[in-house]
């Protein structure tokens, strides 16, 4: 069966959406002159406005190689990221592909995952305080319900756009039900993980900087609070551009990742 | 709807059971969560919270929705434009915007101009994406008959183009409002510590009032969904050429 999806989800999805070619190859000349811009812009400003790009670049290598702080940071930030994360793809895969490859479990989860999709989780976020206190589960689970209804309804999709004259084929040549979904489902399934992946990683990444700002003070999110406070706006950009980075080197580090796999695809 | 009926019933009854369990204190149950909305409401708090969130959420979403569809696809429309600058758009996207927050504070203040340029920011790059690629991805072989009928450049970014761009304007539209809610609740979280429903939150929270948080939790979600349904159902009605979507095939917009 055809989608019965929006023709602009689906093409959207096809041509590049979903597909971050931006992010692989950043425009070079149009990155200097805003940095260019960036500078005179700060000439005459207090450097606790708008610091210039050499201060922050300066206050990035003292924050890396000098004290040393950004990467025990990044340490501390990367645990919730890892275990949250890897906790919506171990649970929103297989939901997914549930989801995806059976009508009943779709009926009877959809409004969940849609309503968690649409709306806003960083509203959840005080209430794990409450729930796990102040320590790593709170952060893990803001995580976590960042990450899990992007995971799963990427995988949903994939299960559910497994092509229809496939699993016709393979009911022709009298494929048991678990035939057709090991053999059929899943390896179609394959290249929407890697994008479940991909999405969910930006999402989990979003989440982990959220509770570390509002429910511990810990990692990126202490240094961010700790640079505010102290009006040190080079150091605090200089850990926003870290984020940055984070994000698009993870995100394009995924989708070189996608395209390998799934060369049918074309170039990302 | 039968399975989604009893799947619904089974929710609300764990929720019931693991409050029995856990306390009313630390997991307040569906029935004292609703009476505590019931309160929020006929106190007038909620609104009046609602009230100060939807204005940042109005202008500072309402801009991005104003700006970001044009710019989307004149990036889409003028190849060079578009890969000079798409990139920032899809950098900006997925940035964790949560950490520019305090940056916001340090520039604009604290107030409700903060907030709306925080939402503005926010919003845009999801807009400004989805259109681009919908100008981008128009069909080459809708522009080539185009062009063999002699229609110049004008005519062809009007008729053809303009068209193919009209669905994805509407994916923008609600992905947007969605993003928006989600940028009205982190700026009130992040930036504003005096007033809107992100306020109330953190105010409750403090006060271990957890039916309080939990009233206005469900309250901002249902938000949330309620927005992108009403999108949902404009574009029904003026685009029903789209219709046969389900709501599963609907949140997959993303």
């Amino acid at each position: 069966m055809t989608e019965p999806t929006d023709i602009a989800t689906s093409a959207v999805e096809r041509r590049g959406w979903l597909r971050p070619r931006a992010l692989l190859r950043p425009p070079l000349v149009s990155i200097a002159g805003l940095i260019a811009i960036w500078w005179l812009a700060s000439l005459g400003q207090p450097r606790h406005i708008l610091p210039p790009p050499a201060a922050v670049l300066e206050e990035i290598w003292r924050m890396a190689f000098l004290s040393g702080e950004l990467l025990a940071a990044l340490q501390i930030s990367l645990v919730s990221l890892l275990v949250g994360g890897g906790l919506a793809l171990l649970i929103g895969v297989p939901l997914g592909v549930l989801m995806g490859s059976n009508r009943a479990v779709e009926r009877a989860l959809d409004l969940y995952v849609i309503a968690f999709y649409v709306a806003p989780v960083s509203a959840l976020t005080p209430l794990f305080i409450f729930w796990l206190g102040i320590d790593l589960a709170p952060r893990v689970a803001t995580v976590f319900v960042f990450a899990v209804p992007q995971v799963i309804i990427t995988c949903f999709r994939g299960a559910r756009s497994t092509p229809r004259t496939h699993l016709e084929v393979a009911r022709a040549f009298r494929a048991r039900g678990r035939d057709i979904f090991t053999k059929v489902v899943i390896p179609h399934e394959i290249p929407y993980i890697v994008t479940a992946l991909r999405l969910g990683l930006g999402q989990a990444i979003k989440g982990m900087v959220l509770a570390e700002l509002i429910v511990s003070s810990t990692g990126l999110g202490l240094l961010l609070n700790t640079y505010a406070q102290l009006f040190d706006t080079a150091a605090l950009i200089g850990v926003v551009i870290v984020l940055m980075l984070i994000g698009v080197l993870g995100t394009a580090l995924v989708a070189r990742l996608e395209s390998a796999i799934t060369p049918w695809r074309g170039p990302a | 709807m039968r399975t989604r009926i009893i799947s619904l019933l089974v929710v609300v009854g764990a929720w019931q059971v693991g409050s029995l369990f856990a306390g009313e204190l630390v997991l307040p149950s569906p029935t004292s969560t609703i009476a505590r909305f019931a309160d929020l409401m006929s106190e007038g708090r909620l609104p009046r919270a609602l009230v100060i969130g939807l204005q940042a959420l109005a202008i500072g979403g309402g801009a991005a929705m104003l700006i970001g569809i044009p710019l989307g696809i004149v990036l889409g429309v003028q190849r060079r434009l578009g890969s000079a600058f798409d990139f920032y758009f899809s950098a900006l996207y997925v940035t964790p915007f949560s950490a520019v927050a305090p940056l916001f504070v340090l520039w604009f203040g604290i107030d409700s101009g903060s907030r709306m340029i925080f939402i503005f920011f926010f919003t845009l790059p999801q807009i400004v994406i989805v259109c681009y690629q919908g100008a981008r991805s128009t069909p080459d072989r809708l522009i080539e008959v185009a062009r063999s009928y002699r229609a110049t450049p004008r005519d062809i970014f009007t008729k053809t183009i303009l068209p193919y761009e009209v669905p994805f304007i509407f994916t923008a539209l609600r992905l947007g409002v969605g993003r928006a809610v989600q940028g009205m609740v982190i700026a009130e979280l992040l930036i504003s510590a005096t007033q809107g429903l992100g306020f109330l939150i953190t105010v409750y929270g403090a006060a271990l009032d957890i039916a309080a948080v939990l009233a206005v939790v469900l309250f901002i979600m249902m938000l949330g969904i309620v927005a992108s349904l009403v999108v949902q159902r404009i574009e029904d009605a003026i685009a029903p050429w789209r219709s046969g979507v389900t709501t599963s095939g609907d949140a997959n917009g993303a």
